[in-house]
């Protein structure tokens, strides 16, 4: 049966965090959604159990794309970014026995490492709260947008979008669409890699791409979206000037 | 709904143009940016302990037994006046620093990832006694301080010490990347360290109250109304009557043996070769040669499995260089990396 396809909305909003409307959208998601909460969920469930090559993956998986996303927010400061990812981790694997699968991983480690690197400046930004059930209708995408005026200097197709957008996917995607595209890999290959068969590869590959296209047409609008309200906001000040 | 979808939409499946599209952005925005292998490698650690803390904190309850042992034959030992661990101050939720080495390991409060809040007081027993003890932290702010047997120090704060007795080794990283500075405070006067490796040791010697080495980088010793600056391969000696002796000190050899013995172990997994002999560079103050540029290269390539724990720096040279089919010899302050012969 084919999955339920909902529109998608062209402009990302930030939601109330008592939302339900935006919690139940989310809980009618697709095959593919579920499919990889179920994954985190497990990987997190043998983590908690001490499995060994459970804490490598979620190292290789997750470590880096939480370094990206810190980098992009502090203008490339390795060392800040470095700390900041630190912490953020450690309190991540402190908390993992709270994570239900209900929030993407990624999205928790991101709103986690917005919080540090907000609290290091000491700055008064909405604090994103931890509880997963607020963070399940968070905006993912959104969350690892750059915030304020830095969003607007993104262009649209630029190559942080689309690498944004890259990072924002179940890391098995992100790294299937790389292997496939950047490095030409075969499918029997990526396969082999993935611990897949060649026709379950193909089909992850079908479903990567449509995901980072969908995730890359909403960073995108929300980036032109931003740079609109900037650009009238500077407007509204010129006329009262 | 705004979290990203991952179905395809009813009726359109992947089409060639679609693929197209995808593979024109990946290809115009290139590859996602590498992470700095010693990043990774210096967070997987961290976490690594975080994880080891809350696995080991939900380990089933006939575990907890061992080292409820292990205390119980620490606190024998305290009868018979062997000094172990001290701790003074319950470690709180706000963590400054984490326990990375305890030399000497036979249990007692103090255990490898282990955290430690401000004000905690922590000393270390005397050097002669069945082994030494020696500490390694890390510090919020990335600072590495090891203190050494027989010493006393408190942590005031991510960027205080008071060292009350005995000595305190402090390394703020490659290029200072520990963030903001660390003062190392004594009753003799206040040490603060400008993107540096250096020992404040007290009482080191006869008529002597307090004495710096530099190994890397400068500090700066304000005494009384005085700022002495010293720099690395400097030895600063205040003596009780307020005279200062500055005289030249060598930053590889026996006057850093016990901060090599201290040295928290390097997780080599998945490690890039080149990372850890930087490693090993920063621990020895060995300056390392290779044999030829292509060599130099090629040490960036080479991941190591493995581990290395228990062995100091400089002994687990021998076993990962020619683990990696390397041979090297050690010749004054330089390290020469090399291929095997034959």
């Amino acid at each position: 049966m084919a999955p339920a396809a909902g529109p998608i909305r062209s402009r990302i909003t930030r939601t109330s965090r008592t939302s339900r409307t935006s919690r139940r959208a989310m809980s009618v998601g697709s095959r593919d959604l579920r499919r990889a909460r179920r994954a985190e969920k497990e990987l997190v469930r043998r983590m908690i159990a001490g499995d060994e090559r459970a804490f490598e993956e979620f190292c290789d998986d997750y470590i880096p794309m939480v370094l990206r996303f810190a980098q992009r927010r502090l203008d490339g400061n390795r060392e800040l970014a470095r700390e900041m990812v630190q912490s953020t981790v450690c309190k991540v694997i402190a908390n993992l026995g709270s994570f239900r699968g209900e929030a993407a991983l990624s999205t928790w480690l991101c709103a986690c490492c917005r919080n540090e690197i907000a609290g290091h400046f000491r700055r008064p930004v909405r604090e994103v709260e931890l509880k997963e059930e607020l963070l399940s209708s968070q905006p993912a995408l959104d969350l690892m947008l750059p915030d304020g005026p830095e969003r607007t200097l993104l262009r649209k197709e630029s190559a942080d979008l689309v690498h944004i957008a890259l990072d924002a996917l179940p890391p098995r995607y992100g790294k299937a669409l790389e292997w496939k595209y950047l490095e030409n890999l075969s499918v029997k290959e990526i396969a082999r890699r993935l611990g897949l068969g060649p026709k379950a590869a193909e089909s992850l590959l079908t479903r990567a791409r449509n995901a980072f296209r969908d995730g890359y047409a909403q960073l995108a609008e929300s980036v032109k979206t931003s740079a609109g309200s900037l650009e009238m906001g500077l407007r509204r000040t010129a006329v009262k000037s | 709904m705004n979290e990203l979808r991952f179905e395809t939409r009813a009726g359109a499946p992947a089409d060639r143009g679609d693929e197209r599209e995808v593979r024109r952005l990946l290809e115009s925005a290139g590859p996602r940016p590498r992470v700095s292998p010693e990043d990774f490698a210096l967070i997987r650690a961290a976490a690594r302990q975080e994880w080891r803390r809350t696995t080991d904190a939900r380990a089933p309850r006939w575990r907890s037994l061992v080292p409820l042992a292990l205390a119980a034959s620490a606190l024998l030992a305290l009868a018979a006046g062997w000094w172990l661990w001290r701790v003074e101050a319950p470690v709180a939720t706000a963590s400054l620093a984490t326990v990375e080495r305890v030399e000497g390991e036979v249990g007692g409060p103090l255990a490898v990832g282990d955290a430690l809040a401000a004000g905690a007081v922590v000393v270390t027993g005397a050097e002669r006694g069945p082994a030494p003890r020696r500490l390694a932290i890390r510090l919020a702010n990335g600072h590495s301080v090891r203190l050494d047997a027989g010493s006393e120090m408190r942590l005031v704060s991510a960027s205080s010490l008071e060292l009350a007795r005995g000595a305190v080794y402090v390394d703020s990283g490659p290029d200072g990347t520990a963030t903001g500075g660390l003062v190392v405070s004594t009753e003799f006067g206040d040490v603060a360290e400008i993107g540096t490796q250096f020992e404040v040791r007290l009482a080191p010697g006869e008529g002597a109250a307090l004495r710096v080495r530099v190994r890397e980088g400068a500090v700066s010793l304000r005494h009384d109304s005085q700022s002495l600056g010293a720099e690395a391969g400097e030895e600063l000696t205040l003596g009780r009557d307020g005279s200062v002796l500055r005289t030249p000190v060598e930053i590889h050899g026996v006057a850093w043996a016990w901060v090599e013995a201290a040295a928290p172990a390097l997780d080599i997994e998945g490690v890039r070769l080149s990372a850890y002999l930087d490693w090993v560079e920063r621990e020895t103050g060995l300056s390392i040669d290779y044999a030829d540029g292509a060599l130099a290269g090629s040490a960036a390539e080479i991941e190591l499995h493995g581990t290395i724990e228990g062995l100091t720096p400089e002994e687990s040279l021998s076993v990962v260089l020619p683990g990696a089919g390397l041979g090297y010899r050690v010749e004054g302050r330089r390290l020469q990396v090399d291929r095997p012969a034959g």
